[in-house]
C-alpha cells in the first residue's frame, strides 16, 4: 500500500515537473513599427536619440519575459550605440537614474560610416535567428511593458558623439522595427534546483523503501 | 585719327575681347555625387563632412578670373541648434585634404561665408535638400578660391560642411529607409549629389590692364595725328 502510495507521488511529481517545463516553452510575438523621432539628447554623460514609443495597449498578460528580439533602425554614423527600452520619452539621463531604461544588449554600427543605413538586428528576421536577449534585462524589459502598457525606446551613445537619426529620408519616412518573442515562465535556476532535488528525494525515499 | 580708324580699331578692341573666352562671366556649375566621409574639425570639437569633389575645369584657366559668389544645392542632416552662429559653413579646399584645421592655416582651404541652417527650408528632424542663394565672396575667399581651383589641372576642388561645435551632421553618400509594405521588412536606397554654382568676372587687373592698354593706344594714336597735321602744316608753310 505504501509503496503504490509512493509510486504514485513520484509519478505526480514527474508529471508537475513536466508540466512546468511545458508552461517555459510558452511564448508569443509582439512586433511593431512606428516613425523615428530623432529628437536628441546630449546633458554631457551621454547622448540619447528618441526612436519612439511602441506596443501602446499591450498588456503583461501571462507572460513574464522578453527572450529574444529583432530591432531594424535606419541611422548613420554610428559606432556600438546601445538600444534601450523602457518607460519615458523624454530626459533619458533622469530615466535612466531611476532604473527605468534597460540596455536591452543590443549594439548597433553602421558598416559604412557615409550612409544613412537601415541596420537589422541581429539580421532580417526571414532568414536570421532572433537576438537572445540576457534574462535579467528581458525581465525587466517584460515588467516595463506590464507595468505601463507600452515601451519606449532610445538609442545611446557617447556624449558629443556625432551618429544621427532621422525622422524622415528624403520625403520618406523613416521607421523603427521592434519584434520581441516573450514567454510565460522564467527559467530560475532555483526553481529547477528545488524542483530537480525534490524528485530525486522522492526517489532516493522509494529505494530506502524498497530496500527495507 | 578719323572715324573709320578709330571704328577699326574699337573693332579689335571688341573682337579681341570676345575670342578671348576666360575674359568672359558668367556662372560655372558642376554637379557630383555626395560622398559622405566625416572628420573631426575644430580640434575635434566639431566636424566636416565632405560633400564631393567639384570638377569646374575652365578651358582658358582661372587665373583672369574674379570668383564673386557661390551657392550649394545639398542634401543633408542637421540638428534644430544648427541656426544662427552655429549653422555650419562651406569651406573649399585643395582636393584630397583630411585636416581642414591644419588646411585653413597654411591657406590649402578657405573658409566662404555660405552656412546652411537647419531653418533653411526645407527644415526637420531628417535627411533634406537644401538650397542655398548666391552668397558674396570676400577678395581674399576669392583669392584662395582660385588658388585651390589652379592648383588642379581640371580646376577642381573638395567642398566640405564645417562646424566648429556640432557633430551630429551627415552629409549621406546615400540613404536608405524602411519599407514595411511586404512580407519581410526591406531597404530602399536613395542616392544623393550636389551642385556648387560659382559666379565668376574677368579679374580687375585684366580690365585695368585692358582698359589701360586702349587708352594707351587711343592717346598713341592722338599723338600721331597731332604730329602728322603739325609736319604737314609746316610743310605748307
Amino acid at each position: 500500500m505504501f509503496r503504490s502510495n509512493l509510486s504514485v507521488s513520484t509519478s505526480v511529481g514527474a508529471l508537475l515537473l513536466f508540466l512546468s517545463s511545458w508552461s517555459i516553452a510558452t511564448a508569443d510575438i509582439i512586433k511593431e513599427f512606428t516613425q523615428q523621432s530623432g529628437v536628441a539628447e546630449d546633458f554631457g554623460l551621454r547622448r540619447a536619440v528618441y526612436l519612439g514609443r511602441l506596443f501602446n495597449g499591450v498588456d503583461g498578460g501571462p507572460f513574464r519575459r522578453m527572450d529574444s528580439m529583432y530591432a531594424i533602425v535606419t541611422l548613420a554614423q554610428a559606432n556600438n550605440v546601445q538600444l534601450f527600452a523602457g518607460d519615458g520619452n523624454s530626459n533619458f539621463d533622469s530615466a535612466f537614474s531611476q532604473g527605468k531604461m534597460i540596455d536591452t544588449g543590443i549594439r548597433v554600427s553602421n558598416s559604412n560610416q557615409t550612409d544613412t543605413q537601415v541596420v537589422f538586428v541581429p539580421g532580417n528576421p526571414s532568414n536570421t535567428p532572433p537576438f537572445k536577449i540576457g534574462v535579467p534585462a528581458g525581465v525587466a524589459i517584460h515588467d516595463s511593458l506590464a507595468a505601463n502598457n507600452r515601451l519606449d525606446f532610445w538609442l545611446v551613445g557617447i556624449t558629443n558623439s556625432g551618429f544621427t537619426v532621422p525622422s524622415n529620408v528624403s520625403g520618406n519616412v523613416a521607421n523603427f522595427f521592434i519584434q520581441f518573442d516573450r514567454s510565460t515562465a522564467v527559467p530560475e535556476p532555483a526553481s529547477i534546483l528545488l524542483a530537480g532535488s525534490g524528485l530525486v528525494a522522492l526517489l532516493a525515499k522509494r529505494r530506502l523503501r524498497r530496500s527495507n | 585719327m578719323n572715324t573709320i580708324k578709330f571704328v577699326a580699331v574699337l573693332g579689335i578692341l571688341i573682337a579681341s575681347t570676345l575670342l578671348v573666352p576666360r575674359a568672359s562671366a558668367g556662372i560655372a556649375t558642376s554637379t557630383v555625387d555626395q560622398n559622405g566621409t566625416k572628420i573631426g574639425f575644430n580640434s575635434n570639437n566639431g566636424s566636416a563632412s565632405k560633400i564631393g569633389t567639384f570638377d569646374f575645369n575652365f578651358p582658358g584657366g582661372v587665373a583672369s578670373l574674379d570668383f564673386l559668389e557661390a551657392r550649394i544645392r545639398l542634401s543633408v542632416q542637421l540638428p534644430p541648434e544648427a541656426i544662427g552662429d552655429l549653422a555650419p559653413q562651406i569651406v573649399f579646399a585643395k582636393l584630397g585634404q583630411t585636416n581642414l584645421d591644419q588646411a585653413l592655416i597654411t591657406g590649402d582651404a578657405t573658409r566662404t561665408d555660405i552656412r546652411i541652417s537647419y531653418n533653411l527650408f526645407p527644415s526637420g528632424l531628417g535627411i533634406v535638400e537644401k538650397q542655398t542663394d548666391f552668397v558674396k565672396l570676400t577678395r581674399v575667399q576669392s583669392l584662395a578660391l582660385s588658388a585651390i581651383l589652379a592648383s588642379d589641372p581640371s580646376n577642381r576642388l573638395d567642398a566640405w560642411l564645417v562646424s566648429d561645435t556640432l557633430t551630429a551632421i551627415t552629409v549621406p553618400a546615400l540613404s536608405e529607409f524602411l519599407d514595411l509594405s511586404g512580407p519581410f521588412p526591406i531597404a530602399i536606397v536613395t542616392r544623393y549629389d550636389s551642385t556648387l554654382d560659382l559666379r565668376y568676372v574677368p579679374e580687375p587687373s585684366t580690365s585695368i590692364a585692358f582698359t589701360g592698354l586702349s587708352v594707351w593706344i587711343l592717346r598713341g594714336a592722338r599723338s600721331w595725328k597731332r604730329d602728322r597735321n603739325l609736319k604737314s602744316s609746316k610743310i605748307k608753310g
